[in-house]
């Protein structure tokens, strides 16, 4: 294995935009439990993925019928949209951003300008890669703005158990490495390997956000993580020497 | 790797002889989906194909980890939705507004309802009154001339009703003494036709146009206009029109 990630995990709230990969609380994470663990939100793109996914759960969203109910203009529904959506969104808009009010701004603007363009959605199935598409065109836009692709010197949330110093300084350092490595890539690769990996989004739907082809979004992804393999890889190989 | 016109090539994960359905199967098992019985069991016997799996899956884990590290936590998230939802109540209520008061539309952005506006063609001639006032009121003040003098007067009482006059019976409301002179010429000519003629030979021929034609409108010189004969007349009608031509002139 490349890099060591076997060390101590942080304990969190366990937030749903984690996938697979997330943590459990008290509990070692076990990436081999994604399958079971994913998907919380399916549209009616994720046919292929359902293949290899478990069965709905009866909290199970119906993001389709949510989004038709909101389009008539229930209020209601496009609440528990809000509420369905508005983490991975944060999280996605987050890796591409780094500034949490920034963050927050945009997830706000774009969920706004979803609602009142809403009559404009074509298929009711494309909802959320539309609303990322809406959040990544925002993000793109502040980043120009800001003058900067490079991120910012973010802010850790407190973890809330206490890992030994050794695990920590290890632990924070390699993930200041991949931070750093993703400001590297280039656009379209460091938002495809965002999408894939803090969303429940399929390379179909994260090909309709980023405005790109199915296959090109697999592409991107392919080569945005042995870039950032590199990168870091690299870095540590520096470090050592 | 990108090609020479700059689309970006694949190299081909892992191995490289793996078939698309597979390779569409590893990239999500980098993303941490779980591998189907095909793939895995390619998995076992490829080496390379298993590293690269294994290596990019870390790297994937790493990230899930960071985005651990900085989620901002369940109260934040509820925070969120609540600025979320008022938004959409400010944006309504703005709209609101607008409605109301008028104006201040670059506060919010229109909503579908509001571009599809069937007024929205009225904009340029705002806009052109608020940069050239001038010449936009001297423009409005011209159309306006124009309109009065081809704009009908209100009903004539003496017209029958429906009776809709043709354009060239259009009493205009600006007359010059030329117009007005050549009229009263011409009202005074009929009036000396008329006191000239045999009394008892308009007697017969009133009758006769009375049974004949009991209702005006069917007379076939209605809408030919009073410039010209007016020989079809009645005696009764012809009184008429000239106290009409006379009380407006």
């Amino acid at each position: 294995m490349l890099l060591d990630v076997a060390y101590p995990r942080p304990q969190s709230a366990n937030p749903s935009w984690l996938g697979g990969f997330a943590p459990r609380r008290g509990a070692t994470p076990d990436p081999e439990t994604r399958a079971r663990q994913s998907t919380p939100v399916r549209t009616s793109h994720e046919q292929s993925a359902a293949s290899r996914a478990p069965q709905a759960t009866s909290q199970e969203v119906d993001l389709d019928a949510l989004v038709t109910r909101a389009r008539d203009g229930e209020r209601a529904a496009f609440s528990q949209i809000v509420l369905t959506l508005q983490e991975p969104l944060y999280g996605a808009v987050f890796r591409l951003v780094r500034h949490s009010q920034d963050t927050r701004d945009i997830v706000q603007r774009a969920f706004i300008k979803s609602w009142t363009r809403l009559p404009e959605l074509q298929s009711v199935g494309s909802f959320r890669s539309w609303l990322f598409s809406i959040a990544l065109n925002l993000a793109r836009n502040h980043l120009r703005d800001r003058g900067s692709k490079r991120f910012e010197p973010v802010e850790d949330t407190p973890i809330a158990v206490e890992p030994t110093a050794y695990s920590a300084l290890n632990e924070r350092e390699q993930r200041l490495k991949l931070r750093e490595a993703l400001g590297e890539l280039p656009e379209r690769q460091r938002e495809v390997v965002t999408l894939r990996i803090d969303t429940e989004m399929s390379f179909r739907e994260i090909g309709e956000a980023v405005g790109c082809s199915e296959g090109s979004a697999r592409v991107n992804f392919h080569h945005g993580m042995k870039r950032l393999r590199e990168i870091v890889t690299s870095s540590t190989a520096e470090e050592r020497s | 790797m990108t090609n020479t016109h700059g689309v970006l090539l694949d190299d081909g994960p892992g191995c490289g002889r793996l078939q698309p359905e597979l390779e569409a199967e590893l990239f999500d098992a980098i993303a941490g989906v779980e591998p189907g019985a095909e793939l895995r069991a390619h998995l076992a016997s490829c080496p390379e194909c298993a590293a690269e799996v294994e290596e990019l899956r870390a790297m994937a884990r790493l990230m899930v980890e960071d985005s651990v590290a900085t989620h901002p936590g369940e109260h934040f998230f509820t925070s969120l939705h609540g600025h979320i939802m008022d938004g959409l109540g400010e944006q309504h209520g703005q709209e609101d507004e607008l409605l109301l008061e008028g104006g201040a539309e670059e506060q919010v952005a229109p909503s579908p309802a509001q571009a599809r506006d069937p007024w929205a063609w009225l904009e340029p001639i705002r806009a052109w009154f608020t940069l050239k006032p001038t010449l936009a009121m001297g423009a409005l003040v011209a159309a306006a001339i124009a309109l009065l003098i081809v704009w009908p007067s209100g009903d004539d009482p003496s017209q029958p009703a429906g009776y809709e006059p043709s354009r060239s019976v259009m009493p205009s409301v600006a007359l010059n003494d030329a117009e007005k002179a050549e009229l009263k010429s011409l009202a005074a000519s009929i009036q000396v036709d008329v006191t000239d003629e045999d009394e008892e030979l308009y007697a017969a021929w009133d009758e006769e146009e009375t049974s004949a034609a009991a209702d005006p409108t069917d007379d076939p010189l209605w809408g030919e206009g009073v410039t010209g004969s007016v020989s079809g007349l009645s005696s009764q009608e012809l009184e008429v029109v000239l106290a009409e031509l006379n009380k407006s002139l």
